[in-house]
């Protein structure tokens, strides 16, 4: 089931068990009191009920008395009785009896209000003759006293009758008054007053006569016990049937109760469930969290666990090392995947040990590894070079091999940090360097950028003619003369600058433009050496070489002016890939044949086969500046230096340029060493224009030499 | 008439002597020498004031003098219930629309809420049942109740009397009715000299005194007690011998064809009695001792002596109360 359905479900019944708690508790309330408004007036009719009795005795007993005791009392009855009446609770099926009962009693009452009515009539004149007999009686005696033995004997006999009957209420004591009444009507009388006292006396007498039974009877029925009766079996089935529903709303209360404590127990149920699911998930988390950033085999932080770190943003100082196995395919295809692993894990093992706590170590994916230092370069310089020691002393072993393994550090401290230790790791890759630090030269999205540039420049100066050709003078050692220049290509930039070729020949070379370069320099330097005797050299690649069009120029160009040509070196680069030697030794054998002389430039850094370059008839070869640079001072430069040299001899290789030559003492040396011609900073810097035949020998070089 | 005028004037003049009498009661009260009523006398007296609802009671008062009520705009209830003849009519028979004659005397409205039952032969039970029966009579005011609220609805004086007295409520001719039987309820006349020494607040004269005690001893009060002084149950004309007086189609026998409600009426209130001439339930009588020798000799069966008659009349001097408010209003 869904979550929405589910907490649809618990609304549906929460609104159910909420509404039959607010049915419950309205019914109860209404129920409470319409009960106690209804027990409240039937007490009150009960009450009222022996009260008119009361008053009807007091009235009976009295001579004369206020009636309105009674009528008031029979008109709260009247109003009790409808208000009763009205009630809605009584008109349920619970309350049949009590309705039925409450009718018979409204009927009783009825005829007790219609008893009482007649009582009052009946009472007042039974009363009045009960006040007037004896009085009449006292009356006769004083007007006419008793002469009249026979008539006073009857009106006393009427009197004592009278008395007797209205005070016991008993009309036996009635029996003879009628003979009496009988007697005294048959006399006639003569006086006008007592034919009037007469008259009134049977008057009264004829009163109690007629109405006293009746009276009697009427006060009987009033008194009668019956209404007293049905109301208190009217009030007990009331009660009877409150109580039976008092037990249906208990029973509606029950099962709201229960109804709520199920509740209560399912939340706490839903809620332990909830917690182990809770739990789980959150174990199950961290494991994920783990091993999505953990990696499998070597047990470091992976990938995703590096790209983390490093998007995070830090206040401090960190650097990246991004270390790569070199030559790791050869292991993986050499000995087997699983020797691959066992090597990565070994290296794992390494920087794990060789790195501290708080330094963060990742596989970054194949045989890449990743440090990240909270703090700078000069740190990870440190630690790069101690990495790179320690893992060259330990060659890997495996099934009795030992293989020596070399490493690649690519160090940055430039966001993106993995970016730019990558492109700087690739720079390293392809440079003699075992590590380097980041510049921002090496950003590909910046080179990109520049290159456009440079392209744009490039074609702008080539489509203007403003390629320029700056001209490096070459000192020959044995004379001290400047008798060669080495032409080199420059390119002006948009903004003026003077662009070196390091600059912009790869990029001259990706777009084709490289061979327009060559032949835009061949012609510059023809123009520039037509008119003097100067000796010049000029570098082609083996693009160049194999470029029938700049071949073609070239050979023109030698053909046209033999003598410019006899004095042209062609310089090849040794660091190239030669792949085709066949066509570069036609090149050269071409080139020779026309008179040009062959070199070898920057000999000592490329990994070109020594085999193949010797085999060319080459005239010269010129010592890259990497093993110049450093002989001053370092022994194994100054022993590669005389074992070229030593070389160049045994192949009869005529003549050997120092590259470099940056200072006077490395000049010393060179010449010493037997070098016949050296170039550098300190002979003179590439310029646009030839040296001036005065300063051909620098007045020091003229002293020293 | 004139006598129950001068007498009433007598009583006026004998004014300083009873101030001096009521001074003395109060000196007498003060020293506890005045004995205290028993719970047993048959009277009792009015309430000084009664509750009401003023609104009800202003529509009522509006609705108990409004001609409109009647068929042809020349009656209402006061005119035969009339302030300025003690809220009764002195004419012997009411006169409704058109010149009709009624057959009836009408009684007075004064302290009729303590009437146990309303009209001559308790055909109401009380007030509101009343007060709509003047107004369907056709000899009274001969309208209908849709009639009648035509009438009201017309008059838009009415609509904020109806809507102060019964906030929220549609009403109709039942609300006509209750609104008068409230004012109705107000009128009562609080204060008599009878209900004052009823209270022990005064002594009545000798003369009040005689009267009161024969009113108790002539059996009167067997009938006319209660607090309104009769109107509290049925009784015969003619108990003991029987009067001439026609009592065709007014008495209870007309209502209920019992045998035993011949000549049988509601008893008629005693108080302010000197106001609401003429008397009887035709109003054939107006001289108030005739009626009281009448009621003597057919009720009681003999003939009271003229010194008995009138100090019953000295005591019902005592029954005049305080006339209600507004009746100095109107």
């Amino acid at each position: 089931m869904k979550l929405a359905h589910k907490i649809y479900l618990a609304i549906v019944f929460s609104i159910a068990i909420g509404s039959l708690y607010f049915v419950a508790k309205e019914r109860t309330e209404s129920l409470l009191v319409t009960h106690a408004n209804v027990l409240h007036r039937l007490a009150e009719l009960e009450r009222l009920n022996v009260e008119i009795d009361n008053a009807t005795w007091q009235n009976a007993f009295l001579l004369y008395n206020d009636y309105d005791a009674v009528n008031r009392r029979l008109a709260r009855m009247r109003a009790l009785l409808d208000d009763i009446g009205a009630v809605d609770l009584i008109s349920g099926d619970h309350y049949a009896s009590t309705r039925a009962l409450l009718a018979e009693y409204g009927e009783l009452f009825e005829e007790k209000n219609r008893q009482h009515q007649r009582f009052a009539t009946l009472n007042s004149m039974v009363k009045n003759s009960v006040i007037y007999i004896p009085q009449l009686f006292q009356r006769f005696l004083g007007e006419f006293g008793m002469s009249d033995q026979d008539y006073v004997e009857h009106l006393s006999s009427i009197s004592v009758a009278v008395f007797l009957a209205s005070n016991t209420l008993d009309k036996d004591f009635l029996g003879h008054v009628a003979n009496d009444l009988a007697a005294i009507e048959e006399r006639h009388f003569e006086s006008p007053l007592r034919k009037e006292f007469n008259q009134t006396f049977a008057a009264h007498t004829r009163v109690i006569l007629r109405f006293l039974p009746d009276y009697l009877q009427t006060f009987e029925r009033i008194i009668d016990g019956r209404p007293a009766e049905a109301l208190h079996k009217a009030n007990e089935s009331f009660v009877a049937a409150s109580d039976r529903q008092a037990g249906s709303v208990a029973n509606l209360s029950l099962t709201i109760t229960a109804a709520f404590f199920v509740s209560i127990g399912l939340i706490i149920f839903f809620l332990v469930v909830v917690e182990r699911k809770h739990a789980t998930a959150v174990s199950l988390h961290r494991v994920l969290k783990r091993t999505w950033r953990t990696d499998r085999l070597t047990g470091l932080m992976n990938r995703a666990a590096l790209d983390q770190e490093t998007s995070r943003s830090t206040d401090y100082e960190r650097t990246l090392l991004l270390l790569n196995i070199d030559g790791f395919g050869n292991v993986n295809n050499l000995f087997g995947h699983a020797a691959g692993d066992i090597l990565l894990v070994r290296m794992a093992d390494l920087l794990k040990r060789k790195c501290g706590d708080n330094k963060l170590v990742y596989r970054a994916g194949g045989d890449d590894f990743a440090i990240i230092l909270p703090s700078g370069i000069g740190d990870a310089v440190r630690l790069a070079r101690k990495l790179l020691a320690t893992i060259e002393k330990q060659p890997f072993e495996y099934e009795g091999h030992a293989l020596p393994i070399n490493v690649s550090i690519g160090i940055s401290q430039t966001e993106p940090l993995l970016e730019t230790a990558d492109v700087t790791l690739k720079r390293v890759k392809n440079s003699r360097e075992r590590w380097m630090v980041y510049t921002d030269e090496f950003s590909v999205s910046r080179q990109v950028a520049k290159n456009l540039v440079v392209l744009a420049d490039m074609r702008r100066a080539l489509k203007e003619d403003r390629i320029l050709a700056y001209y490096m003078p070459i000192q020959n050692l044995h004379t001290g003369r400047i008798d060669k220049y080495e032409c080199l290509v420059r390119v002006p930039a948009a903004d003026g600058r003077i662009m070196s070729p390091f600059e912009f020949l790869g990029v001259a070379r990706e777009s084709r433009l490289y061979g327009q370069l060559t032949v835009n320099m061949i012609r510059k330097a023809f123009a520039t050496f037509r008119d003097n005797e100067l000796e010049f050299s000029i570098n082609l690649s083996i693009d160049d070489i194999l470029d029938l069009q700049v071949n073609d120029f070239l050979f023109d160009a030698v053909r046209t002016e033999p003598d410019v040509g006899r004095r042209l070196t062609i310089e090849i680069l040794e660091s190239e890939e030669i792949a085709d030697y066949e066509s570069v030794r036609d090149f050269v054998g071409q080139a020779k044949a026309l008179g040009c002389s062959i070199a070898i430039d920057d000999f000592g850094a490329g990994y070109s086969s020594l085999n193949h370059l010797l085999r060319l008839d080459i005239d010269s070869l010129k010592i890259d500046a990497s093993l110049i640079r450093d002989l001053t001072h370092d022994p194994h430069s100054r022993a590669v230096v005389n074992t070229i040299i030593q070389l160049a001899a045994e192949m009869q290789v005529p003549s050997i340029t120092a590259e470099f030559v940056h200072d006077e003492a490395t000049r010393a040396i060179v010449r010493e060493m037997g070098i016949d011609y050296a170039q550098g900073y300190h002979i003179g810097e590439p310029l646009p224009d030839l040296l001036p035949i005065e300063a051909e020998i620098p007045p020091r070089k003229a002293e020293s030499a | 008439m004139t006598e129950a005028n001068y007498k009433h004037r007598g009583l006026r003049k004998a004014r300083p002597l009873a101030a001096l009498r009521y001074a003395i009661a109060c000196l007498a009260m003060a020293t506890s020498l005045v004995h205290p009523v028993t719970a047993f006398e048959p009277i009792r007296p009015l309430p000084q004031s009664i509750d009401h609802l003023p609104a009800l009671v202003a529509l009522g008062k509006k609705l108990f003098f409004e001609p409109a009520l009647s068929a042809d705009g020349t009656v209402s209830c006061a005119s035969c219930h009339a302030p300025e003849f003690g809220w009764a009519d002195p004419r012997p028979v009411s006169i409704g629309v058109h010149g009709r004659t009624g057959s009836l005397n009408a009684p007075t409205v004064l302290n009729a809420y303590f009437n146990f039952r309303q009209f001559w032969n308790g055909r109401a039970g009380d007030l509101q049942e009343q007060a709509a029966g003047p107004i369907h009579n056709p000899v009274e005011m001969d309208m209908s109740p849709e009639a009648a609220l035509r009438r009201l609805r017309q008059d838009p004086s009415y609509d904020a009397a109806f809507a102060a007295a019964f906030p929220g409520v549609e009403w109709d001719f039942s609300h006509v009715t209750r609104a008068i039987a409230e004012f109705e309820k107000t009128l009562i006349t609080p204060n008599s000299r009878l209900d004052r020494y009823l209270r022990g607040e005064i002594q009545l004269t000798a003369s009040e005194s005689e009267g009161y005690r024969l009113f108790k001893q002539l059996g009167c009060v067997t009938c006319h007690n209660g607090i309104n002084i009769g109107g509290n149950s049925y009784q015969y004309m003619g108990a003991l011998i029987p009067t001439e007086i026609d009592a065709a189609g007014a008495d209870r026998y007309a209502l209920t064809g019992n045998e035993f409600d011949r000549n049988r009426f509601k008893v008629p209130t005693l108080r302010n009695i000197l106001q609401t001439a003429p008397y009887l339930h035709d109003g054939s009588q107006s001289d108030l001792k005739k009626i009281v020798e009448l009621m003597g000799y057919h009720n009681l069966g003999f003939r009271l002596k003229d010194e008995e008659a009138d100090l019953i009349l000295v005591f019902f001097q005592t029954l005049t109360g305080e006339t209600p408010e507004i009746a100095h209003r109107q």
